[in-house]
């Protein structure tokens, strides 16, 4: 272990991948602190940037990115009540109750803090946890893998917003694009139609483009320049320690609830923040004062968040399962780099591993001075025209998707999967499960089809080995839970009165 | 409610369609004999379930338009029902730049971009001008200098 540290040590501390973390994290702050830009976003528009990068300044780039963006997007939630990302949605009514009492710097250096520990704390669970995991996954076999996928995408459907059947469909979707091209069985071309440019498939940087960052545009494209209620803000850390001791059951817990979840494949560290906002407000002896100004829930769900971003890289990495937007978008910058995430990236290549977990160290301290930075500067990124940022975006969506290949074949790409998550975002499908679907549809195809051809076409043989009875047995339960619970809520509509 | 509901309806059986498009053409697709699978068994579940998800969908999305008095019609939370002129304006212009690119260069068609989605997005002319100057040679010397990305140089 301490070899593959040393060398970790060296793919991270030298100068071209401390340079990238340094631009990626001011990337990410900027972006993640401009009201309607999206952490993911921010991840997407990076990924033709890594594209021409070593592995691991690559995913470090991901990394820290996405680490600085989510917590950077508490900014607009504490100045303008226009939470960053779906879990700052959580607490963002006390983040802006504090700055309508003329505390913002205090709203904001509370998340900055409790990003920082949660992130190291998700960390430290990433650390014990993945090295014990890999070594279990190693006996897994294409059986294993099919249900852990499909649970995984499952549970995605389950969390998404809008109904299952409209996370249904966003995952079907996904999964539909994922098999365009060769057929991983025998190689011959599906749904190409003669177009040469579609046997090598959908590339996923143009779909994440256009999904995330065109989608984005075209739905709060004009949106005028937003007015902030407090023009100054102080000092961000003053009051912060006290704070932070005071609440400081709060902060543990809400760091240790946050990593489970985020570990637990398909449900990424959205639903962490407002499990632990809600859970701080149960167990609160002044429940009354959560929503109001109140600093406990923001201090519960702010470390939830970053140590659900940390953890939620263990099914991304031991078994290539993604947990969320954000993590597929990273899964996919892994394969692309050759390095193929599962249990054998940490027992072959321990040193990429543990790399990987240094970015994360360096990330979550850089949170610090760039937070408090952002926090000063805040007012002044809001005066940046969306007109103009827009302009540059479409722009660098254009050349972004046109790099991969060297074609106007992934603009147009880009664009037309862009227009139609514009359509079904307006109709609240979720883009999530599309991304999870492209990104793990040629694992779920490959492992059901080899579990098929071992099995002999038998699906009791997919109950043959305990773990994958267990998992699905555990998948079922979850769809007998949907089915149960979308008869029940239709009995309801039926009979109001009952 | 009710223009949600039809674009739920129209959403949701577009999703039907694109099913059984799918199951259709993976019908078509080799097999080989004594294989217990094929090429298209994964399509054909994608295709069902697209199927009857869209379906239900549409059904839901039915039940609820009939529910509804017809006096009920607004515009719902979700989002808007029909493209803002502005979307409508953004998609026009990538089409058009897709088309310009290869003809005109990246500089001459991504200028010309730059500086009309500058305006749509209410910004004044001088200042589109010189941001789209600047951002299309900006975007074009990172890319084909620092990351050798050969962007189509057109005529000139």
């Amino acid at each position: 272990m301490m070899d593959a540290l040393a060398l970790a040590a060296g793919l991270v501390f030298n100068a071209e991948t401390l340079t990238v973390i340094v631009l990626a994290s001011a990337f990410g702050l900027f972006v993640g602190a401009m009201p309607g830009l999206t952490a993911t976003m921010a991840a997407a528009l990076l990924v033709p940037i890594t594209f021409y990068m070593d592995p691991v300044p690559a995913i470090a780039a991901i990394i820290s990115c996405t680490a600085m963006a989510i917590t950077a997007g508490d900014i607009p939630g504490a100045l303008l009540r226009i939470p960053g990302t779906p879990a700052s949605a959580a607490y963002v009514e006390d983040a802006y109750g504090l700055t309508r009492k003329g505390r913002a710097g205090f709203a904001i250096g509370i998340s900055i803090c409790a990003a920082a520990f949660g992130g190291l704390f998700g960390f430290a669970t990433l650390l014990v946890a993945a090295p014990f995991l890999a070594r279990f996954a190693l006996n897994f076999s294409s059986f294993e893998y099919f249900w852990l996928s499909v649970l995984g995408l499952s549970c995605a459907v389950v969390v998404s917003h809008g109904g299952v059947a409209k996370g249904m469909l966003s995952l079907l979707l996904g999964l539909f694009i994922a098999q365009i091209g060769l057929d991983p069985l025998m190689g011959q071309p599906r749904f190409t139609f003669g177009i040469a440019e579609l046997s090598g498939g959908i590339s996923f940087i143009p779909a994440m483009i256009g999904m995330f960052a065109l989608a984005e545009i075209l739905r709060n494209g004009r949106e005028g320049r937003p007015s902030v209620p407090q023009v100054e803000v102080a000092n961000p850390f003053a009051g912060v320690g006290a704070a932070l001791s005071r609440y400081r059951i709060n902060l543990f817990r809400g760091a240790a609830v946050g990593s489970v979840i985020g570990a637990l494949p398909g449900i990424g560290g959205d639903l962490g923040a407002w499990i632990t906002y809600s859970l701080a407000k149960r167990t609160s002896k002044e429940p009354e004062k959560f929503g109001t100004g109140h600093p406990e829930g923001l201090v519960e769900a702010g470390a939830s968040n970053n140590a659900a971003l940390s953890s939620s890289w263990i099914p991304a990495m031991v078994f290539g399962i993604p947990g969320d937007a954000v993590t597929a978008i990273a899964v996919g910058v892994l394969f692309m780099k050759g390095l193929e995430p599962g249990p054998q990236l940490l027992t072959s290549n321990p040193q990429n591993f543990y790399a990987v977990l240094l970015v994360f160290v360096l990330a979550n301290l850089l949170l610090i001075p760039f937070g408090y930075l952002a926090a000063r500067v805040a007012r002044n990124l809001f005066k940046v025209p969306r007109s103009y940022l827009n302009a540059a975006i479409l722009l660098f969506c254009v050349v972004g998707s046109y790099s991969i290949n060297n074609t106007l074949f992934g603009v147009g790409i880009m664009l037309g999967l862009g227009v139609i998550a514009y359509i079904l975002q307006s109709r609240d499908f979720a883009i999530a499960p599309i991304i999870l679907g492209i990104v793990l549809g040629p694992l779920v195809e490959q492992s059901f089809t080899t579990s098929m051809t071992i099995a002999r076409g038998d699906l009791w043989g997919f109950f043959d080995r305990p773990i994958a009875a267990v998992l699905g047995g555990v998948t079922i339960l979850i769809w007998l839970g949907i089915a149960a619970g979308a008869v029940f809520s239709a009995r309801r509509r039926a009979n109001p009165q009952t | 409610m009710r223009i949600g509901h039809v674009a739920d309806l129209v959403i949701g059986l577009a999703f039907a369609g694109l099913g059984t498009a799918i199951f259709i053409v993976a019908s078509g697709f080799r097999t080989i004999p004594g294989m217990a699978v094929s090429s298209s068994l994964f399509p054909k579940i994608t295709g069902t379930g697209m199927i009857l998800f869209g379906l239900v969908m549409a059904l839901a999305a039915a039940r609820n338009m009939r529910r509804l008095p017809a006096s009920q019609i607004v515009r719902d939370a979700g989002g808007p029902a029909l493209p803002t002129l502005y979307a409508m304006a953004v998609i026009g212009a990538l089409l058009a730049l897709i088309f310009a690119m290869p003809l005109t260069g990246f500089l001459a068609s991504g200028f010309v971009f730059s500086a009309v989605l500058v305006r749509l997005g209410g910004g004044r002319w001088p200042g589109a001008v010189v941001f789209a100057l600047l951002a299309t040679v900006a975007v074009y010397l990172v890319f084909t200098h620092g990351l050798r990305v050969p962007l189509p140089r057109g005529p000139f």
